[in-house]
């Protein structure tokens, strides 16, 4: 299945889950409101939302994921690419390239790892 | 119910010169340090709230009571506008619009006072609920937005950043926001949190629910919304260097071009007259002291002369007339209308205990109970 998409609040949500999982959904709505200013209605409602989506798990009020980090990343920069590079995934190593300053070598490199 | 709309139509027409006032003074200082003006409009608000007034020789309102309350059950009824010519031209039209026929059971200004009256109520309670429901969408909009820190919060769906709530007000961020433009945005939102400007903005759409039917209070409210974001500006770029004002104007601009459609938020940064905006941060210069001394004191001849309202001249002229008269009487006599001493030759009984002549007061016939200006 591919990663779904989740919105950028969604996602800070789910780093917590990470760190934390498997956790018990009254204890998770207390770190999100240390951490994120939730309220504890609004961690439910987005747990229900999530789950609804099939991107965590809430079974027994015990809370897991169903996607790993570098999953739910690949889809996030999947969506960065469309909107920002218009799905060119050359653009976007070449606007990187620029950024972190990669020998031509590395950035070749790179292009014939992907195209694999 | 009437009589309190009444006292509210009054008091929209007595307010009215004072923002006619202010409209004036925002034109003639515009180099004046826009707080003044904010606290000019204060003044509206204070005005608009208070259902008593002061009296003052000094007063320049024409009228403290244009529209008298026996408008609603004389025989002739008519304005007391204070000016002249206004009340040659309208009294007569009234008078044949709204004087009872004979066989009438109900005087038409009141089939009207009621209808107009019912019509405010109406209208103030859905502008009420409009706000209420818009407000608590919003609140629920933004549930998910994640803690920055202290009371800043960023949300994927906030597209102009904005300060949201009564007594725990929350500064609410776009994620997309660069780095470069939050600290400016932050200070400007702080700005309106330290000025109260969430309290005054409340009071401001109350007002505009109460006196939805006048037309100035819209004004009103949009230049004073225009007015706090100037302040806010002016408060927060007082203190920077040319090039941070340059770098504020350029976040202003960017959360301008990024706001899709009208943002259905509170204090938005970037929603209001946004090239006035920058053109007054660019152009900023410390307001020369005179400007805001001369400011000054045309505001306080406005808090004299417009706030208060003329010696009570009208209240004495009373034409000596009961509800009951026009109420019951299939064929009004026509002796109500002349002076005191003649009127005595009507219904109800011979013996009037009480005769007033000329002044306020009340008339009683029988212990019937008239109520007349005070």
């Amino acid at each position: 299945m591919e990663s779904p998409k989740v919105f950028e609040s969604e996602y800070r949500f789910c780093l917590i889950l990470w760190k934390h999982e498997p956790i018990n959904s009254t204890q998770l709505a207390k770190i999100c409101k240390e951490e994120l200013g939730w309220s504890r209605t609004t961690t439910f409602t987005v747990i229900r939302r999530l789950s609804d989506r099939g991107v965590v798990k809430n079974e027994n009020a015990t809370v897991t994921s169903l996607f790993s980090k570098e999953d739910i990343q690949v889809a996030q920069m999947d969506e960065m690419l469309e909107k920002t590079f218009e799905g060119s995934l050359p653009a976007f190593v070449a606007a990187f390239a620029r950024r972190q300053k990669l020998s031509e070598d590395e950035v070749k490199e790179i292009l014939r790892m992907l195209e694999r | 119910m009437e009589v309190f709309f009444l006292d509210l139509v009054n008091l929209s027409i007595t307010a009215s010169w004072l923002i006619l006032a202010v409209l004036l003074m925002r034109l003639v200082f515009r180099k004046a340090p826009r707080r003044i003006f904010c606290i000019l409009w204060g003044l509206v608000g204070l005005r608009l709230l208070c259902p008593f007034s002061l009296e003052s020789a000094l007063s320049l309102i024409p009228s403290a009571q244009p529209l008298p309350h026996e408008i609603l059950y004389a025989a002739s009824p008519e304005i007391h506008s204070g000016i002249g010519t206004v009340d040659r031209l309208v009294n007569p039209i009234l008078s044949g619009a709204l004087s009872p026929a004979p066989g009438d059971s109900v005087n038409p200004a009141q089939v009207w006072s009621f209808v107009l009256s019912r019509l405010w109520a109406v209208g103030a309670a859905l502008i009420l609920l409009y706000g209420i429901i818009r407000y608590l969408l919003l609140k629920r909009r933004v549930a998910t937005a994640t803690l920055l820190r202290d009371n800043i919060k960023q949300s994927e769906r906030v597209d102009s950043p904005f300060v949201l709530g009564i007594f725990r007000p929350t500064i609410y961020l776009p994620y997309s926001l660069a780095e470069a433009d939050r600290d400016h945005v932050i200070a400007h939102e702080r700005a309106h949190i330290r000025r109260k400007d969430h309290w005054w903005k409340l009071l401001g759409f109350v007002l505009l629910a109460v006196y939805w039917f006048h037309p100035l209070i819209w004004v009103a409210n949009g230049l004073l919304c225009r007015d706090m974001e100037l302040a806010c500006d002016e408060r927060v770029i007082r203190g920077l260097e040319k090039e941070e004002r340059r770098a504020y104007a350029e976040a202003l601009l960017r959360c301008a071009a990024r706001r899709q459609g009208i943002a259905a938020c509170p204090l938005a940064f970037g929603e209001i007259g946004v090239k006035h905006r920058i053109k007054n941060v660019m152009e900023y210069q410390k307001p020369a002291k005179w400007v805001t001394l001369l400011a000054i004191t045309a505001a306080a001849a406005a808090v004299l002369c417009l706030m208060t309202v003329p010696k009570n001249e009208y209240y004495t002229v009373v034409p000596p007339v009961s509800p009951e008269d026009v109420l019951i009487d299939p064929a009004p006599d026509t002796s109500e209308i002349l002076p005191e001493e003649d009127s005595d030759s009507e219904k109800t009984s011979s013996q009037h205990p009480v005769q007033t002549v000329g002044g306020t007061g009340s008339r009683h016939s029988s212990g019937h109970h008239v109520d007349a200006h005070h």
